[in-house]
């Protein structure tokens, strides 16, 4: 079924913002019976307050330890992305992720067990550098109880809705979605990433179906 | 007993090895390297009633880690009385193809080996001073560059000291013409 998608550009979206707001204002006028509102994981993390000065977490030597052993590129490679997510997972389930996953890696040559097992933050969180100024100095954890989120967006709107984390690499990750959503559908659109990961300033998309 | 020699000494041997597999891995070493500071130019700007310093600043990564560059502040250090009425505005910034012109330092990732360059600029005022007596009394301003490195093993402050000679001030040539033209 053709569907189309509709990139909708916001303003700078801060933790002082309504999430429910910002959506009335900038998709409102747009939105139509049927359509599917996907919001960006980091868009409603930020409106959610989720996020950490690295000057404000002390690494333990547990994460300075651990995270030596994350590849460069990902978020829990700093010891203050790390511990934020052991704050919010627990220590002992991190250590027991990490155990596991080594074991897992080296004797099954099975990669990503780590992030699997440590606790869903663990593949959400966004060191700093991560998401667009002025965020780009801070730890932006995942957003909390997303299901609430979306259930909230279609009681307001009366549409289907979904938090997406979507990046360029084409890894997207469904966090949460109402029931009439369609995820492989999802999951197939957002491969390519329509929001964009720099300065589009693009959280909010609308998936509409045409006939 | 033969057990509990045997455990220790595997749990020491493993410690050890994993102690010198951390110290192995080495840290970041990140700076703006003043030494190699390139295309410095000190210019009076008549007209304007103010100099201007610019440079250009590698920033490099000789350590063995990555790691982030996430605040740089710039600042003048303390040259006397005359400071009192001396407006200094002072910015840095990544040389690329979309830099930000209003100041603000977008956290950088550095990579092990990589190579930036940055682009200090100074512009320096005097309320109540004009610009010659300035330079006669403050022939050489420092610049103290304040920089946060967000590391694989913790944060580091780091400081790099930039002296611009004023009194190689010069007075740029198209302005010069136009005095001529006066």
């Amino acid at each position: 079924m053709p569907v189309q998608l509709i990139p909708v550009q916001t303003k700078l979206v801060t933790p002082d913002d309504d999430l429910l707001e910002v959506i009335r204002e900038y998709c409102g006028p747009l939105l139509q019976k049927g359509d599917i509102l996907v919001a960006a994981e980091t868009m409603v993390a930020i409106t959610q307050g989720r996020l950490i000065r690295p000057e404000n977490v002390k690494p333990g030597k547990c994460a300075l330890f651990i995270s030596q052993f994350v590849h460069q590129d990902g978020s829990l490679s700093s010891p203050f992305a790390l511990q934020a997510v052991m704050n919010e997972e627990g220590t002992l389930r991190v250590i027991a992720a990490f155990l596991l996953s080594a074991f897992t890696r080296l004797f099954l040559r099975r990669k990503g067990d780590f992030y699997r097992l440590a606790g869903k933050q663990a593949a959400l969180v966004d060191d700093i550098t991560g998401t667009v100024p002025p965020f780009d100095k801070y730890i932006v954890m995942g957003p909390k109880e997303p299901e609430k989120v979306v259930a909230a967006i279609k009681e307001r709107f009366g549409i289907e809705a979904a938090i997406i984390d979507a990046n360029d690499l084409g890894r997207s990750q469904i966090l949460a979605a109402t029931e009439g959503v369609d995820q492989k559908l999802l999951l197939r659109l957002f491969k390519k990433n329509p929001a964009g990961n720099a300065d589009q300033q693009t959280p909010l998309v609308i998936v509409r179906r045409t006939s | 007993m033969s057990y509990l020699v045997a455990f220790l000494a595997c749990a020491g041997t493993l410690s050890a090895a994993l102690a010198l597999y951390y110290w192995h891995l080495g840290d970041q070493n990140i700076l703006f390297d003043t030494e190699a500071v390139q295309d410095l130019l000190v210019q009076h700007d008549p007209q304007r009633g103010e100099i201007i310093c610019r440079c250009s600043i590698p920033l490099t990564n000789r350590g063995e880690q990555q790691g982030m560059v996430n605040n740089v502040f710039c600042q003048p250090v303390y040259c006397g009385k005359i400071m009192k009425g001396m407006e200094i505005k002072s910015k840095i910034n990544v040389v690329k193809d979309k830099a930000r012109e209003n100041g603000y330092w977008e956290s950088l990732i550095v990579k092990k080996n990589a190579y930036f360059l940055t682009q200090l600029e100074v512009r320096i005022r005097h309320s109540t001073v004009d610009i010659p007596t300035l330079i006669r009394q403050v022939p050489r301003l420092t610049i103290v560059i304040y920089y946060q490195i967000v590391g694989r093993k913790g944060i580091q402050w780091k400081l790099a000291e930039l002296p611009f000679p004023l009194k190689d001030a010069q007075v740029p040539a198209e302005l010069k013409q136009e005095k001529v033209v006066e």
